[in-house]
């Protein structure tokens, strides 16, 4: 069951990431990101973490996905852009990644088996989260804030009407 | 029981396919939404790490790289919306106006 | 020792860039001066912090955060680039028309990012902090909103900030599950253990090598510098030339130098970053001699001198790398200074045609921007030499012979462009008239401080080795 809901999930998670190189309609690209962000989440469920998954489809395909798709009606192109027609930099481009993928899944040959799955009953509830970000994970949690307050202030400066000299 | 090479070897797919939408694509959006599959695919490896180690950091890892993902995702919109209102336009190939 | 005083520099910058930021609101538009010097303020504030700090060794966060002598000597430095930066930005921001308040508040958030950078060796803080400097970067480069050529250089450096930022993921992701660690000795430790997950532990250090790569210009890495470079507000490119650069070599420091120390299993890493930095010295000054914009001269230089700091990193002395950032942190922000000061209401002079016969015409001008051109090209006596003479040196004693020869040859090549200016400056004939702002106090106070530093450190550069070798003493950090 677990092994035909993973082939299913990465399936369509990758077919609409190739949706997403192939359609022209930015409206689309965009639907199939958030297919593909939804399998995502799927996928963190299966790897018991469900908190995450929860967050990555609330955050992800909600709040990110939004904010691309309010962009993408605001420049509203009429015709959208396909792919690269430079028939090299398509060749380049795949070439590229099929040795990416080829080296680095060589790299993962015999590695990685889970150590003990007893000790993973617990994995991913929300109270262990929690408290784990306030205990060990403090400091980067509050960098957060200066990350989140930096970006507010640069969206802001640059996107707001320019007041009057 | 899923062996988790599987995951990592999709994770790997992933982030391979987003680094060719990032070179193919021609408009800023969609070359962003390319990284923001790049920023993915490394939560999936996170995730999987986590479990094969048995331990948490992992998904703690992950909401700070999604946070950082949402904070980008403000930012950089802001200035592709910037280039769109200067411009009209927001094809890759319009962005040349410096050569050298 | 743990203790909560080792948050004063990150506290006080943030504190700082808040209290801009709402001052911001109640001041006129021709009192923002004022905000800057709040923030001058506050810098010499945390400079005195790290001072005050030097030898203590306090750390908060179980360690997450640590001011080790060489973060505070990083801190340091990166205040004095960010103070000089303000100081030549003052009139820039009203004479190109950019006299946003957030202006001190990006650029305060940005140091405090990179404070966050050299004062913890936790990837995860590490990246959090990039990622806190890169997003204020991103905002700075586009911040002449009316100039298309900003608003591209922003573009630019955010799509492929965040493309390198996504490799820099996918490798910290690697390294976690090869040593389930993210804290750097940790897993430089867990590298050199050799076990089944070597492999992709070196992959990981692959991916981040290539994510900080585009953060410190290296070829093949570099495509965004020279535009970016050219199209962001002028003092924001000495910026970005000198502070993420800084920041990028003290993380490949933290990595790298433990990690070289076992010759066998590093072998493949040092073979790759010897390439690296080959190229980059290569390609940067070879690229810069066809360049006609002095912005992206000085653009192709800086990724010219990355590779030099990258041979530091070869040579796995630390030392030299510190002095040379040190040196190239005064010898950069200066020449900089020198080309902003070259400006007038909305328009700058960034052509080298621009800088014929201004020289004589501007002695002052000419005769620093000269002495700062003598420094980057590496002639005594300024620091620029002494940097590059410690750097090769330490690099010949590791014997990396070929390398430095190739640095050597790629330095004689860098003259030519930098003394192209300065034939320019001092025997062409002016063929139209330069009319500059010469009413600009914060600047002129600027280069003369880059001036004094390129030369202390040039003549009498002994206080600063001492500093530097007790912030090295500690090592490993």
């Amino acid at each position: 069951m677990a092994h035909f809901l993973f082939f299913l999930l990465a399936i369509i998670c990758i077919a609409s990431v190739l949706g997403m190189i192939i359609s022209k309609d930015q409206a689309y690209t965009a639907l199939f990101l958030i297919v593909a962000f939804v399998c995502m989440g799927g996928l963190f469920g299966l790897l018991e973490a469900p908190f995450i998954a929860a967050v990555q489809i609330i955050i992800y395909a909600g709040a990110i996905m939004i904010l691309f798709i309010f962009v993408v009606m605001m420049i509203n192109l009429r015709k959208g852009v396909g792919p690269e027609k430079k028939k090299w930099t398509m060749y380049f481009a795949v070439v590229i990644a099929a040795v990416l993928v080829v080296e680095l899944v060589l790299t993962l040959k015999g590695t990685l088996e889970p150590i003990s799955s007893a000790a993973l009953e617990s994995l991913g509830s929300p109270t262990d989260l929690g408290r784990l970000l306030f205990t060990k994970y403090l400091y980067p949690f509050e960098i957060t804030s200066i990350l989140i307050i930096a970006a507010l202030v640069g969206a802001i400066v640059l996107v707001k009407k320019r007041d009057k000299e | 029981m899923i062996p988790l090479n599987y995951f990592l070897v999709l994770s790997i797919i992933l982030f391979a396919l987003g680094a060719i939408a990032f070179f193919v694509k021609r408009d800023l959006i969609t070359q962003f939404m390319a990284i923001e599959i790049m920023f993915n695919a490394a939560n999936l490896a996170f995730l999987a790490f986590a479990k094969s180690a048995g331990s948490l950091d992992g998904q703690i890892i992950v909401f700070f790289v999604i946070t950082v993902a949402a904070a980008e995702a403000a930012v950089g919109l802001a200035i592709i919306l910037l280039i769109f209102r200067q411009k009209k336009t927001i094809k890759s190939e319009d962005i040349k106006l410096m050569k050298g | 020792m743990n203790t909560i005083y080792a948050l004063f520099p990150v506290l006080i910058i943030v504190a700082a860039s808040l209290l801009v930021m709402i001052l911001e609101v109640f001041l006129k538009r021709e009192d923002r001066s004022y905000l800057a010097y709040i923030s001058l303020l506050f810098l010499i504030a945390a400079a005195a912090g790290c001072v005050k700090f030097w030898d203590k060794g306090y750390s908060y966060f179980d360690g997450n955060l640590s001011l080790s002598n060489l973060s505070l000597f990083f801190c340091f430095i990166l205040i004095i680039a960010t103070f000089l930066v303000i100081l030549i930005s003052m009139k820039y921001l009203t004479l190109q028309n950019a006299n946003y308040g957030e202006y001190y508040v990006l650029l305060l958030f940005a140091l405090s990012g990179m404070i966050i950078m050299v004062s913890s060796s936790d990837l995860i803080v590490i990246f959090l902090g990039l990622e806190v400097l890169s997003l204020s970067s991103y905002a700075l480069a586009g911040l002449r909103r009316e100039d298309e050529k900003s608003n591209e250089a922003a573009v630019k450096y955010f799509l492929l900030g965040s493309f390198a930022s996504a490799f820099l993921v996918f490798g910290i992701a690697f390294l976690y599950g090869a040593t389930q660690a993210t804290a750097i000795p940790s897993i430089v430790e867990g590298l050199q253990s050799g076990s089944s997950f070597g492999t992709l532990g070196l992959v990981g250090l692959g991916l981040v090598v290539i994510g900080f790569g585009f953060k410190v210009a290296v070829v093949p890495f570099h495509m965004w510098t020279p535009d970016v470079y050219q199209g962001a507000p002028t003092p924001i490119t000495a910026f970005f030339s000198v502070g993420p650069k800084a920041v990028g070599f003290a993380v490949l420091l933290r990595i790298f130098i433990p990690y070289f120390k076992d010759a066998l299993e590093s072998q493949l890493m040092f073979g790759l970053l010897w390439i690296i930095a080959a190229i980059t010295m290569i390609a940067g000054n070879l690229i810069a001699l066809r360049q006609t914009n002095v912005k992206r001269i000085l653009a192709y230089s800086s990724i010219a001198h990355a590779g030099y700091l990258m041979v530091a990193i070869l040579a796995q002395d630390t030392q030299s790398l510190v002095f040379y950032l040190t040196a190239y942190l005064f010898m950069n922000i200066g020449a900089f200074a020198a080309v902003i000061a070259l400006g007038k209401k909305d328009h700058e002079y960034l052509e080298l045609e621009d800088y014929k016969g201004i020289g004589f015409r501007y002695p002052w001008i000419g005769a620093t921007f000269a002495v700062f051109l003598i420094s980057l090209a590496g002639f005594p006596p300024t620091g620029g030499f002494l940097a590059k003479f410690y750097v090769f040196s330490a690099a010949v004693r590791q014997g990396l012979v070929s390398l430095v020869i190739i640095g050597v040859l790629a330095s004689l090549v860098s003259v030519f462009y930098y003394l192209r200016i300065i034939i320019y400056m001092y025997m062409k004939e002016p063929s139209y008239d330069v009319e500059i702002n010469i009413d600009n106090p914060s600047l002129f106070l600027a280069l003369f401080l880059c001036l004094y530093g390129v030369l202390q450190l040039g003549i009498f550069p002994g206080n600063i080795l001492v500093l530097i070798s007790q912030a090295v003493a500690a090592l490993p950090f």
